[in-house]
């Protein structure tokens, strides 16, 4: 890309530390994933005593305990094993799952993904819905009734747990009141969506909103605020055009970020609510012992994480001068 | 300024705390205390919270859980804070090398979803027992102590008293120990403060999707056993769901009292 015919490039003057930005953020996702890989790789090993053990039980046959041995790799020397996994990951297959063998784990991974992807990305929709407004009302009507219902809601948001608010949301709206799909129900309906997303989407609108508030009320003191109500404008200029587009950066910066986490925390919903996705396939590779699936799916949740977490923080940078110069 | 939000903390801590060291003395039931006659039996005089599928008293059950997971919750943030507080001053004191490569290792901790890695190690181990719990919520939750240590350390390193103790000729080691390390506390207890709050809801998880300790009541295990039986009382699921929320409001307030106290900066936010 041409950095130099784009204006918003430019008028920093210097281009080198952007490069060194981009180079140094691409450079710590890189070390991430590589990390995450042996990671993943050494759990195995470091647990104490013999996986096999683990994996298989007690009664196992010495049979099937050589079997699972030369599936996994164990037998080969650790430098060997390394190799391979690495290999395993490279080709994109992610290795192949110990009980249905003529599945690769990346099959299987890509799936069921598209279940979760669509649960984050509605949660986070919810979340966002439910956090801007009420964190905008709390920030122009700070220290009154408002603004401490707000924090009451917030607060409340953080303190229920998914655990708990999800059988309460199945309760209320899938069995007493029948106005939503529930477990169990065809998990690609954009209805079955909304329970789900409600439980994961109220503790992230609960953050959010707290830091819209905090977000707004540091900015709404910024002299180009003050400067723009001294020439007049309306209170809705002022805050919708001048305030919000600054102020809204580090949330969304963070509602990016944990975007990521979502994603990687979704197993609980997808339990609470029976749905498909990754988290399921990993419950379920947890309790069939099929560790090649365990290990792929633990890789592609991190990776995805990665990933999403270089993507904001490159988009942030992009509308943020000031962050790519620190 | 003492703010509501700050008594309202510090009580439910206190609650928290004598009914996980008295709750199990003062109930007259076992958790495992099983009576089929009385299965699923609503709030009375003599099981204040109700009863479960098999009749056990649901008080007992709570009280139980509450000692266990406050208990696994404060050891494993003993350990993580002390681990943090021991990397993060070495790497903010020494600088250089040391800093880069424990920083680095830091990172590569970071970027792994949380719960993600304790799950990893559970499921390696197939049958998990408490230390293998303890083991791998430790495991990544130094990690955030590291970092605040780290940054405070390098705040401490240029301060006054501690350049005048290297130049009474105070070895390093001393004036890390005894000059640094203190200063770190106070903000490290307000993240422990949180910290806590976050590890009673990784085990809850964890207990929940079957890979909490093999004995004893936790809330997560509580709050399965709840859920599958949803369809006939909510009470089952409540009582432990409630239980959790009190515990992260309670620790969450407290931390914020910490935070303002140690950081006055902050107060308010």
């Amino acid at each position: 890309m041409d950095t130099s015919a784009d204006p918003r490039w430019t008028t920093c003057g210097d281009i080198a530390p952007v490069i060194r930005y981009l180079t140094r953020r691409a450079a710590t996702s890189a070390l991430g994933l590589l990390g995450a890989a042996l990671l993943t790789f050494a759990v195995l090993r470091l647990v104490p005593g013999d996986p096999v053990d683990g994996l298989l039980g007690e009664q196992a046959t010495a049979a099937q305990r050589q079997d699972l041995r030369r599936f996994l790799g164990l037998d080969q020397p650790l430098h060997r094993q390394v190799v391979s996994y690495l290999g395993r990951i490279a080709d994109g297959s992610l290795g192949k799952s110990y009980r249905h063998r003529d599945t690769t784990v990346a099959s299987r991974l890509v799936a069921v993904f598209p279940f979760t992807l669509q649960l984050a990305a509605a949660a986070m929709l919810i979340g966002l819905i439910i956090a801007l407004p009420l964190g905008i009302l709390a920030a122009l009507r700070a220290g009154t009734g408002v603004d401490a219902a707000a924090t009451g809601a917030a607060l409340c948001g953080v303190a229920v747990d998914k655990l708990w608010l999800g059988p309460l949301l199945i309760l209320l709206f899938y069995v007493h009141l029948g106005w939503l799909p529930g477990p169990g129900d065809d998990p690609s309906a954009a209805a079955a969506l909304v329970l789900p997303a409600v439980t994961m989407g109220a503790a992230l609108a609960a953050m959010l909103s707290r830091m819209t508030r905090a977000s707004l009320l540091e900015v709404i003191r910024e002299e180009y605020v003050v400067c723009a109500r001294a020439k007049g404008l309306s209170e809705l200029a002022v805050i919708g055009k001048h305030a919000l587009k600054n102020a809204l950066i580090p949330v969304l910066h963070v509602a990016g970020l944990q975007f990521g986490a979502l994603l990687s925390g979704a197993m609980i919903t997808e339990k609470i609510f029976a749905r498909p996705g990754v988290g399921t396939l990993l419950l379920d590779a947890i309790s069939e012992r099929d560790y090649p699936v365990v290990q792929g799916c633990v890789l592609g949740i991190a990776a995805c994480y990665l990933l999403v977490n270089f993507a904001t923080d490159l988009l942030t940078a992009a509308v943020d001068p000031r962050i790519r110069l620190r | 300024m003492r703010r509501p939000g700050t008594i309202v903390g510090v009580a439910l801590v206190a609650l928290l705390a004598a009914v996980a060291l008295l709750g199990p003395l003062l109930t007259p039931y076992a958790p495992d205390a099983q009576d089929l006659d009385r299965a699923l039996f609503a709030p009375s005089r003599a099981h204040p919270l109700g009863t479960d599928e098999n009749g056990c008293d649901l008080l007992s059950q709570l009280a139980h859980g509450l000692r266990l997971d406050l208990s696994l919750a404060a050891l494993v943030v003993c350990v993580s804070l002390l681990v943090g507080l021991a990397v993060g001053a070495t790497a903010g004191f020494l600088g250089g090398l040391v800093d880069e490569a424990l920083m680095r290792l830091v990172d590569v901790l970071l970027s792994f979803p949380g719960i993600l890695l304790n799950l990893a190690i559970l499921a390696a181990v197939g049958r998990p027992s408490l230390g293998h719990l303890v083991f791998a919520l430790c495991l990544n939750g130094w990690v955030g102590y590291a970092r605040v240590a780290r940054g405070q350390a390098l705040a401490l390193r240029e301060r006054e008293f501690v350049l005048s103790a290297r130049a009474l000729g105070i070895a390093e080691m001393r004036i890390l120990l005894r000059h640094v390390a203190p200063n770190l506390l106070g903000p490290l207890l307000v993240q422990a403060s949180f910290g806590f709050a976050g590890v009673v809801l990784i085990e809850a998880s964890l207990s929940f999707l079957g890979l909490g300790p093999p004995h004893g009541y936790t809330l997560g295990a509580l709050m399965n056993q709840g859920a599958t039986h949803l369809w006939l009382t909510h009470r089952l699921a409540s009582v432990p769901g409630a239980a959790i929320a009190i515990i992260v409001l309670g620790f969450n307030l407290l931390g914020d009292a910490l935070r303002d106290r140690f950081d006055p900066r902050l107060a308010g936010r």
